[in-house]
């Protein structure tokens, strides 16, 4: 039987693989999928546990996530394309202009 | 639901997942990105969201993802492999991010939350959900609406290429 805790743990799961891309990649578009991912993780949790209970704020939020996630995705890449302009190089060890 | 259905797409989410972070080819990575939404999309099914899987196959397996793969293609030359982390920092990240996973499954699994119902099927209809909006939901409502014009506004000066006015010097 597939219960609530199912889901939750696979959205754990996700969100950790998704840490692991942010802490690991060098390629700020890769760190910026890795973060969809934990983006996703997230909104599992809140559709899983509006299911479980009457609740509708959970669904309600995760559309509020969808569409604050694409206006991250929006920014991070124009942020990426202003840096590669400066720079041409979107590595992240390299784009420490702004490091104390 | 069957236990059979969810292991496969439970699969169809993190074996894809496991390619976004590892994989040495960057363009492949955007392309399995595209896959674990399509299965987080019938998740969303499975948990009687049906609108909200739409919203997930158009927003994120849709416009977010072709949006990355463009950076990656504005950017960078996909086929060179990228430059590799440390041994040390990639073993680092990977006990941080396995404590950090077994201390949430422990918290869940002395939670409780388990004994809780499933509701009916059918799940809460999409009317209500944009009654919601309207009512109990509108600030946050009427703040992504903000939100979604910054963004329109900031990505464009942002990303334009700033050509200075040498007029008055």
């Amino acid at each position: 039987m597939i219960g609530l805790f199912h889901f939750l743990g696979l959205a754990s799961v996700l969100f950790c693989i998704g840490l692991y891309g942010v802490l690991t990649r060098r390629n700020a578009v890769a760190v910026l999928m890795s973060l969809e991912l934990m983006f996703n993780a997230v909104n599992i949790n809140l559709v899983a546990f509006s299911h479980y209970r009457p609740e509708i704020t959970g669904l309600a939020f995760s559309l509020f996530v969808i569409a604050v996630a694409a206006c991250e995705a929006t920014v991070g890449v124009a942020l990426v394309l202003s840096v590669y302009r400066n720079q041409k190089d979107i590595d992240l060890e390299h784009t420490n202009t702004l490091r104390w | 639901m069957s236990p059979l259905l969810f292991y496969f797409v439970a699969g169809i989410i993190i074996i894809p997942a496991l390619a976004v972070v590892l994989s040495e080819n960057l363009f492949h990575a955007g392309l399995s990105m595209i896959v674990s939404f399509l299965g987080i999309a019938a998740i969303y099914a499975m948990l009687s969201a049906p609108f909200v899987a739409a919203m997930q196959v158009l927003v994120y397996a849709g416009a977010i993802a072709v949006i990355l793969l463009f950076a990656f293609m504005l950017t960078h030359d996909i086929m060179r492999p990228q430059q590799e982390t440390t041994r040390l920092q990639q073993s680092a990240s990977a006990a941080a991010c396995l404590v950090l996973g077994g201390f949430m499954l422990r918290v869940m699994a002395g939670s409780g939350w388990e004994t809780l119902e499933r509701q009916a099927a059918e799940g809460i209809p999409v009317g209500k959900l944009g009654e919601s909006f309207l009512t109990s939901h509108l600030v946050p409502f009427e703040l992504v609406s903000l939100l979604l014009l910054m963004t329109l506004v900031g990505a464009i000066v942002i990303a334009r290429k700033e050509e200075r006015i040498r007029g008055d010097e």
